[in-house]
């Protein structure tokens, strides 16, 4: 089937990026779908990351465009695509050191004005945190919370960088199903990382950033059946 | 200590006639680079709750550049005009 731009409810074209001379990205696209969980795969340095932020503008591209909601963007803004619901976890971490967790939760639900804010935190269990300062929390307690502020959002759009870092084996099954549960409602996901199985577990399309552009692999099987992507990325293991 | 130093180096700034221009670049400059260094991590949070950048940086910039200014000015006022 083919798709259209009005598919997407975020699509960012062509993004391009250098670091002093040194290009990261030649010509990337990603895009997130509603009621679609899309895995952006990719070795370490191989710009998932750089795509992201300028995606948010959060770094400014050298060449691309961003539409969202059926708005274009050549220079988009975090806040201004929040504002259209649009939630991002970053890699390094969403919470502030000098916040209570508490105080950092109710900030989101006080802003958009949600109430299931503790349904969220018991979910996740995580409602035990929220009087600790950051620094007492684990990795994957931090992660679990950001969730949660994620959930709280309940954003049209959620886009979450290496979510299953520092989650314990045990829990990431967990943390797939809560994505699962918001993507059914409609919540257009877009997650990378390299812990293949649980993330292909979790994918519905697939992104390869490789070389400094993507491609598009389709379903999970398609990716599987992707000769290059199974010979350089997944390995024998995940053929 | 961070702010003491450049509480010093604004009023020694502001004690210099002829360089206050120049010390009240140096001030804002510090005071920005401070702000970068300690609100850089929280931009995506606010990002989310939908404010502006531009908004985080200006909010957190104006008390600091205030703060050293005044401490120029009593400075100025304990140590004399200077020159």
């Amino acid at each position: 089937m083919t798709r259209t731009s009005h598919d997407y409810l975020f699509l960012a074209d062509s993004i391009g990026k250098s670091f002093w001379g040194k290009s990261v990205l030649k010509s990337a696209t990603m895009w997130a779908r509603p009621g679609v969980i899309t895995v952006l795969f990719g070795l370490n340095g191989s710009g998932k990351t750089t795509l992201i932020r300028c995606a948010l503008g959060l770094l400014r591209a050298n060449h691309g465009m961003v539409r969202y909601d059926g708005r274009s963007y050549l220079r988009p803004q975090l806040h201004r695509l929040s504002r259209l619901g649009l939630f991002y976890v970053p890699d390094r971490g969403l919470l502030s050191r000098r916040l209570r967790i508490g105080k950092q939760v109710r900030l989101v639900a006080d802003r958009f004005e949600t109430s299931d804010t503790e349904e969220w935190l018991e979910r996740l269990g995580v409602a035990h945190v929220l009087d600790r300062p950051l620094v007492t929390l684990s990795g994957g307690e931090r992660k679990r919370v950001e969730l949660a502020m994620a959930g709280t959002r309940n954003p049209r759009c959620l886009i979450l960088d290496e979510p299953l870092t520092e989650i314990e084996p045990k829990d990431r099954p967990y943390i797939n199903r809560v994505l699962r549960e918001m993507s059914a409602e409609g919540c257009a996901i877009v997650v990378t990382g390299h812990d293949v199985d649980d993330l292909m577990a979790l994918a519905d399309d697939v992104i390869w950033v490789v070389g400094g552009t993507t491609h598009g692999l389709g379903t999970t099987e398609q990716a599987r059946a992707h000769h290059q992507f199974r010979r350089e990325y997944i390995g024998p293991r995940g053929a | 200590m961070w702010f003491l130093v450049r509480a010093a180096l604004a009023a020694f700034g502001l004690l210099v006639p002829v360089p206050r221009v120049a010390a009240l670049i140096v001030i804002v400059v510090l005071a920005l680079l401070r702000v970068e260094i300690r609100w850089s991590h929280e931009d995506v949070l606010l990002g989310n709750l939908g404010v502006s950048q531009l908004t985080t940086y200006t909010v957190a910039a104006v008390p600091v550049i205030a703060l050293e200014i005044a401490a120029g000015v009593v400075g100025r006022m304990l140590l004399g005009p200077g020159v």
